[in-house]
């Protein structure tokens, strides 16, 4: 139980930037360089997290939930802002060096990770694929 | 662990994308999008995406990134 506990706060804190980053994104608060930065911090904020809860350790039901509740919400963000981009020309030149390829390639990757940990694939297709394309079985290959 | 030298660079590159900086990130995926690409066409196996691929790896890919980041937390508490 004290696990659950001390899991819940890091997906809480990410869940919160994010959502802030959609009100200040529909409100147009900050303008488009900056939302696409905060955009990048709440993503590398959702990595850290990934990293503790769900790679370094086995994963919960609950980090696994929370995980693939977080995603969706930095997907639909991304989704606004590639939106946003496309109207605005992309992005201009700056400082931070972020171009309208890096964020694109970074959103793309999301649906990959959704993929990846929340989509379906039988354990005959995955040994299927990777005898096939690596020529190696099961997951310890 | 010893993989498929094509196997390595594939998880190599799909942990440098998740690490690393947002100015990067373009060249780490097609990094990664091209590395899926000649794996699959390597083998002449139709009908599997890189996607499809990524998720077949997904077990894998979790022992690597988690080897790697351990390694990178050790290297950081010695130089501290």
């Amino acid at each position: 139980m004290k696990q659950t506990f001390e899991l819940r706060p890091r997906w809480d804190a990410v869940g919160l930037v994010v959502t802030q980053n959609t009100r200040d994104l529909i409100d147009k608060r900050y303008g488009l360089l900056p939302e696409v930065v905060s955009w990048f911090k709440s993503l590398a904020m959702f990595r850290e997290t990934e990293r503790e809860l769900m790679i370094l350790k086995e994963p919960r039901p609950e980090d696994r939930d929370f995980h693939k509740t977080v995603l969706a919400l930095l997907i639909a963000d991304g989704e606004r802002l590639r939106a946003a981009l496309q109207a605005a020309g992309g992005l201009s030149a700056n400082e931070s060096g972020i171009s309208t390829a890096d964020f694109g390639a970074a959103l793309e990757h999301l649906y990959d990770t959704q993929a990846v940990w929340h989509g379906e694939m039988t354990s005959e297709r995955k040994a299927e694929i990777l005898r096939g394309v690596f020529h190696v079985e099961g997951a310890g290959a | 662990m010893s993989r498929a030298p094509e196997l390595e660079a594939v998880l190599l590159a799909w942990f440098e994308l998740e690490t690393c900086a947002p100015a990067e990130q373009a060249v780490h995926k097609r990094r990664l999008d091209e590395l899926l690409d000649a794996a699959v066409a390597k083998a002449g196996m139709k009908g599997v995406s890189r996607r499809d691929l990524m998720m077949a790896l997904r077990e894998q890919y979790g022992e690597f990134a988690k080897a790697r980041h351990i390694e990178q937390r050790q290297r950081l508490s010695r130089l501290r």
